[in-house]
């Protein structure tokens, strides 16, 4: 019992706030102030309706299916980046083209990419690939970099030709910090493709949100930011939960 | 410049420890041995076949143990031989191996749960299993503590019993090498020459208290302590 309470207590502080919103929103703020602020009951009774309609679900698996088709894309990211951390001059030429497109944000290409793929499924996809790839390029160069150099030589000295030594030993010392880019990167591919929505697309959370400020549907907008906020919670818990599991042996990731 | 002329020996099935000071370049004499530098003047030959490159015909043994750390100790013990085609990791050699080097019960586990006498067991035997010519080793007990490497060495010797090999030890310590040769180089500090070659009398037999292993101790230690750069001292 006392492990549950003492779990149940961090919640006191959130859960007066929220009773205090709820209190406010019905009792002090007119209803316009209502409107641009519901309750957290208006929220709640919002989500059953989009839930119920169907609505939510569809936008949420447009948004999942486009971070997903991006991130397969964006996985090239791992054999460039392991090719620029094994051979120096691939890195040497490279680095100066990575060094001036990492720094723009993907949400600064959303006006040209809207030129040039239109509004629409290909156009968020862009987006979100450049969110995804950098972060998975940058850690896989670093970590492949990073790999101990015994390693390499105990794996030549055992007899191993060049490319088993880059399949067999760096991808696979490599692995925790790749996977830590795929963390990362999926997160700002996430937070790009709820901007690339809110402008290019007709479907998805971040157009959900989008829409329903057009309806001053306040408990839409709300239910759609919560379950941004807790999608993208969830898609880190889930790759790190994974990684934990398949490298134990990994102190990068808390093994 | 490490070393200045070297001209160095080994004969099959020989233990030879590489003594010296650090600096002396005793580990790039290793690692030029094992391939991994190359030398600006002179030739290596392991074999009657010239030394260009790492092989699997001298494996080494690392200070660090350098296991593979997402492999369990079988995995790690068997990459070499499964590496050259289908071998299982359930191969009666590997099994031999794990065996020989008291493993058994821990087969299966990763190199991150265990100690490090247990993890330098494994990079023993994985460096045995690609049955090289001649076998590395870079101050392989020197991460131990004092217990540890004094069993470790006894470990050795039993190990070497049973699978005989030529072995090329490089190590700072003067009982070490003492211990396990039958012959010891002397380099002077850097750049490293070979400043004088001992045979050890009963190799391997020779009690730590007798009086032979304290006048070869001091002969070495003599031998060594003229090495020392003063200006380290001071």
């Amino acid at each position: 019992m006392t492990k549950f309470f003492l779990f149940a207590r961090r919640f006191i502080l959130l859960f007066s706030l929220v009773l205090g919103w709820e209190f406010a929103s019905r009792a002090i703020l007119d209803k316009t102030q209502a409107t641009l602020l519901p309750p957290p009951s208006g929220v709640f009774r919002g989500a059953v309706e989009l839930a119920v309609s169907g609505e939510l679900w569809t936008h949420l698996f447009d948004s999942l299916r486009r971070e997903a088709v991006a991130f397969i894309y964006a996985s090239v990211a791992i054999p460039l980046g392991v090719f620029m951390g094994v051979f120096r001059w691939v890195n040497e030429q490279l680095d100066a083209i990575v060094e001036i497109f990492r720094p723009i944000p993907p949400i600064a290409w959303i006006p040209l990419s809207i030129l040039w793929f239109g509004v629409g499924n290909a156009q968020n996809q862009f987006i979100i690939f450049l969110g995804i790839f950098f972060p998975i390029l940058l850690n896989t160069v670093d970590a492949v970099r990073g790999v101990e150099p015994n390693l390499v030589r105990a794996a030549r000295c055992l007899g191993a030709s060049s490319f088993a030594v880059i399949v067999k030993v760096i991808l696979r010392a490599a692995m925790p910090q790749i996977v830590t880019g795929i963390r990362i990167g999926l997160g700002v591919g996430w937070m790009a493709l709820v901007a690339a929505e809110l402008v290019g697309a007709s479907s998805g959370l971040g157009f959900l949100i989008n829409d329903a400020r057009t309806v001053l549907r306040t408990d839409y907008i709300l239910v759609g930011m919560l379950t941004i906020g807790f999608i993208g919670l969830t898609l880190d818990r889930i790759v790190r939960v994974v990684a934990q599991r398949t490298m134990p042996w990994s102190r990068a990731l808390g093994g | 410049m490490a070393l200045r002329e070297v001209t160095l020996e080994v004969q099959k099935n020989e233990f030879c420890s590489v003594l010296g000071h650090s600096g002396c370049g005793k580990t790039t004499l290793l690692n030029m041995i094992a391939g991994f530098e190359s030398c600006t003047e002179g030739k290596i030959f392991c074999a009657d076949a010239q030394v260009l490159r790492p092989g699997a015909d001298r494996s080494m043994v690392f200070q660090d143990y350098a296991l593979f750390p997402w492999l369990t100790v079988r995995d790690n013990i068997s990459f070499g031989p499964r590496l050259r085609g289908a071998v299982e990791a359930s191969d009666p050699w590997v099994a031999h191996l794990i065996d020989l080097v008291g493993l058994t019960r821990f087969a299966s586990h990763f190199p991150h749960q265990l100690s490090g006498g247990m993890r330098q067991r494994v990079s023993i035997a994985r460096a045995l299993a690609v049955n090289p010519t001649v076998l590395l080793m870079d101050e392989p007990f020197a991460a131990l503590d004092a217990q540890n490497r004094a069993m470790m060495q006894q470990e050795m010797i039993r190990i070497l019993n049973e699978e005989t090999k030529t072995v090329v030890l490089v190590t700072h310590s003067i009982e070490e090498a003492i211990n396990l040769s039958d012959v010891i180089i002397v380099m002077t500090r850097r750049p490293g020459r070979v400043k004088e070659t001992i045979r050890v009398p009963r190799p391997r037999k020779m009690s730590e208290h007798s009086q032979e292993y304290q006048a070869l101790k001091d002969q070495i230690r003599e031998l060594i302590s003229n090495e020392q750069d003063l200006s380290d001292v001071i």
